[in-house]
């Protein structure tokens, strides 16, 4: 008799335990759906920014000038790409050097543009203070259009220079 | 006294089964709601990365998620724009999107040209069958190849999107073969072919819908009314609304078809597209002349920058596009607080910055 | 004695179930390593930069990468600038842009080739082909790489050519 007690005992507990086993696999197949969510949407925001025409001449070659021109719009392109992001352009140069590009002027001679990271930490410390998020970043390589890139007597005309976007993402 | 220890025995064996068959029941239901939750969160994400992913790349695609199991789909309209499914919470969409829920649906992208910048967006639709009811309208032709380029072209895909013509009672295909989508109509109307249609009578199927192309359009008629005033301006009314919607593009008519007569807890559906896609367009638009007019005094500086350092001679035809890059950067100027207002200046600009070279399209 | 034999084989074959049970879930949970999604985009997009990226030269024949590799196999004797051969071009400037790529994925060794599409092209007796650096060839074959290809279509004397360009990305396995 004692016997069945303990089978009836260990049936009891087996069903039980897989039963846990099923709700903790459930839980942790929801946990990795949500962070491939997550880093397919990031992935969608670089895609948007990289052939976005507020930015780019075409698909994947930026626009010097629209870079220049968008500096100092963050709010609006907030408004339009969504919030917690920054994008970091930098052509490739023989020289290796990094001329920063401020806004208010057209300029060939610098090479890096910063849209939305000023300010990044005071944005997002809110957000990150109270979630649970996460921070994606992704680089890939693009061109940058240089509007007046030759200069001629009888003109200008367009040069195409190989650069690099890192796109930033909290979710 | 045996058969008494028997008796205790098989009531208490029958007490636990039981007791575990309870528990075991309502932990299935319980764990079949929470699956069922956990795929329709599923195929929400899979919607979302779908309108992305055609609205970055302009191909269209199929989808058949939403057939496997049922959901309530509605937009609110409110202060932020958010797609709401009953029982999973609210998403907002950073793309324009106009859809209705179905169970095989076609997305596709398309974009309303205002002359200077190219507002996208992206139409996510069941399978439907537009039943357009021409009328003696005078931009009754144009008005329906502005809708039909509106709308998807599901040529080459198994989701059809296909164009009937109704007369009092009777509905035939619009294009003399069956199916009548995009390419096909607009091929006839191009070859100049008139479509013959009155008002409509006849009982329309769930997956049809009427649209009517009428000198004079009146609240009652059923499903979305057209009154062209010219090829692509007018006003339009749908059935189960008393506002009277005014158009100056196609996207505005599209978004109406697409939304529909569906009445959720937010009004009618089709309204609420119409207002989300005229506030998505006010922020693009907006955003993109800001940006565009500090670009082109950018332009304007550089440029007459490189002519005052002498590294350009003084009678270069392109320093004629100095004084179009000063013109276009005040136009959009303008444009930029009031972005819904005429473009046309603006586009005219643009046009003649074309032919001189001055920036590409 | 029997009633207790019938116990004892209930208990096993209760415990095969979980043993089996548990082995199947295990099996469940074994995956593919992930594909890296984004190295595909990256080499896409590494390869379709270096393709129209300015060279320096303004010439038609020499102006973007993908001008100066189609004109080394069609055109090998025409000079950019009146002193660079397109071919000596199109191989250093390619060379050079995958390396400054390079210089933004540390962990990744990089293998590029160009070809013309259904023919054989001879430049001085030799087939004319571009593929560096010869040292990384062999991670052509290697399993864990991504690829990425890009057909340049032109007119040549008024008829039409391709050119195939392959570029292959790796990770540099530990050790190497």
């Amino acid at each position: 008799m004692f016997e069945y007690v303990i089978a009836a005992f260990f049936i009891v507990l087996i069903i039980i335990f897989v039963m846990f086993m099923l709700g903790s696999y459930q839980m942790s197949q929801l946990e990795l759906e949500k962070q491939k969510f997550s880093e397919q949407k990031a992935e969608q925001l670089l895609k948007r920014v990289v052939s976005s025409p507020l930015v780019a001449k075409e698909d994947g070659v930026l626009d010097d000038s629209k870079l220049i021109a968008a500096l100092g719009l963050c709010d609006d392109m907030e408004q339009f790409f969504g919030k917690n992001w920054y994008a970091v352009i930098i052509i490739l140069d023989s020289s290796g050097k990094t001329v920063r590009c401020q806004q208010g002027e057209y300029s060939t001679d610098c090479n890096y543009w910063v849209i939305c990271a000023d300010n990044l930490e005071a944005r997002i410390s809110k957000e990150k203070a109270s979630g649970a998020g996460e921070e994606y970043a992704y680089t890939v390589p693009v061109n940058v259009a240089r509007k007046m890139g030759w200069v001629t007597r009888r003109g200008t005309a367009t040069r195409a220079e190989p650069a690099l976007i890192e796109v930033w993402t909290y979710d | 006294m045996i058969i008494s220890f028997q008796m205790w025995k098989i009531v208490l064996g029958l007490a636990i089964s039981g007791f575990l068959l309870m528990f075991s029941v309502n932990y299935i239901g319980g764990y079949t709601a929470q699956q069922n939750d956990v795929l329709r969160t599923k195929i929400m994400n899979t919607f979302e990365l779908a309108c992305y992913n055609v609205y970055n790349t302009g191909n269209s695609m199929v989808f058949d998620d939403f057939s496997k199991l049922p959901f309530d789909v509605s937009l609110s309209v409110g202060a932020e724009h958010a797609i709401k499914v009953a029982g999973l919470g609210q998403r907002v969409l950073k793309v324009p999107v106009l859809f209705s829920i179905g169970d095989k649906m076609v997305f596709s992208r398309a974009e309303y040209d205002t002359g200077w910048w190219k507002f996208r967006y992206v139409v996510a639709m069941p399978e439907t069958e537009i039943v357009l009811a021409p009328g003696n309208s005078p931009y009754a032709s144009e008005t329906v190849k502005g809708i039909v380029k509106a709308l998807p072209d599901t040529t080459n895909f198994k989701n059809k999107v296909t164009y009937a013509v109704c007369n009092g009672n009777d509905i035939e295909s619009a294009c003399g073969k069956k199916p009548c989508e995009a390419q096909a109509l607009l091929e006839e109307l191009e070859s100049g072919k008139a479509l013959r249609g009155g008002k409509c009578t006849a009982d329309l199927k769930k997956n049809q819908r009427l649209v009517t192309i009428s000198m004079s359009c009146t609240e009652g008629t059923r499903g979305v009314c057209v009154e062209p005033y010219g090829p692509a301006s007018g006003k339009a009314r749908l059935y189960g609304t008393g506002t009277v919607f005014s158009y100056d593009d196609y996207a505005d008519v599209a978004a109406l078809i697409v939304g529909y007569e569906k009445k959720d807890a937010y009004g009618v559906a089709g309204e609420s597209m119409y207002i989300h896609k005229n506030s998505e367009m006010a922020k693009e638009l907006s955003l993109a002349a800001k940006i565009m007019a500090r670009r082109y005094e950018l332009l304007a500086g550089g440029l007459s920058g490189i002519a005052q350092r002498g590294q350009m001679d003084s009678d270069a035809e392109e320093l004629g596009c100095v004084k179009l890059f000063q013109e276009m950067a005040a136009s959009l100027d303008g444009l930029a607080s009031e972005p819904l207002g005429s473009s046309e200046k603006a586009g005219e600009t643009k046009k003649r910055m074309k032919e001189m070279g001055c920036d590409y399209d | 004695m029997t009633e207790r034999g019938q116990a004892n084989i209930v208990m096993m074959i209760l415990v095969l179930f979980l043993v089996f049970g548990m082995f199947i879930f295990l099996l469940a949970l074994l995956q593919k390593p992930p594909e890296h999604p984004m190295d595909n985009m990256y080499v896409h997009s590494m390869l379709l930069s270096i393709m129209r990226s300015d060279t320096g030269y303004p010439e038609e024949n020499c102006k973007t990468v993908a001008d100066a590799v189609a004109c080394a196999f069609f055109e090998p004797y025409y000079k950019c600038g009146d002193n660079v051969p397109c071919y000596d071009l199109a191989s250093s400037i390619m060379q050079e842009l995958v390396n400054r790529y390079r210089s933004s994925k540390k962990n990744r060794l990089y293998y590029i080739e160009a070809s013309p599409e259904g023919r054989v092209v001879s430049w001085m007796g030799k087939a004319v082909e571009i593929s560096l650096p010869k040292s990384n060839e062999y991670i052509k074959n290697s399993l864990q790489k991504s690829t990425a290809e890009e057909k340049i279509q032109k007119l040549f004397k008024g008829e039409p050519i391709t050119v195939k360009v392959k570029l292959y990305m790796a990770e540099i396995e530990a050790g190497k």
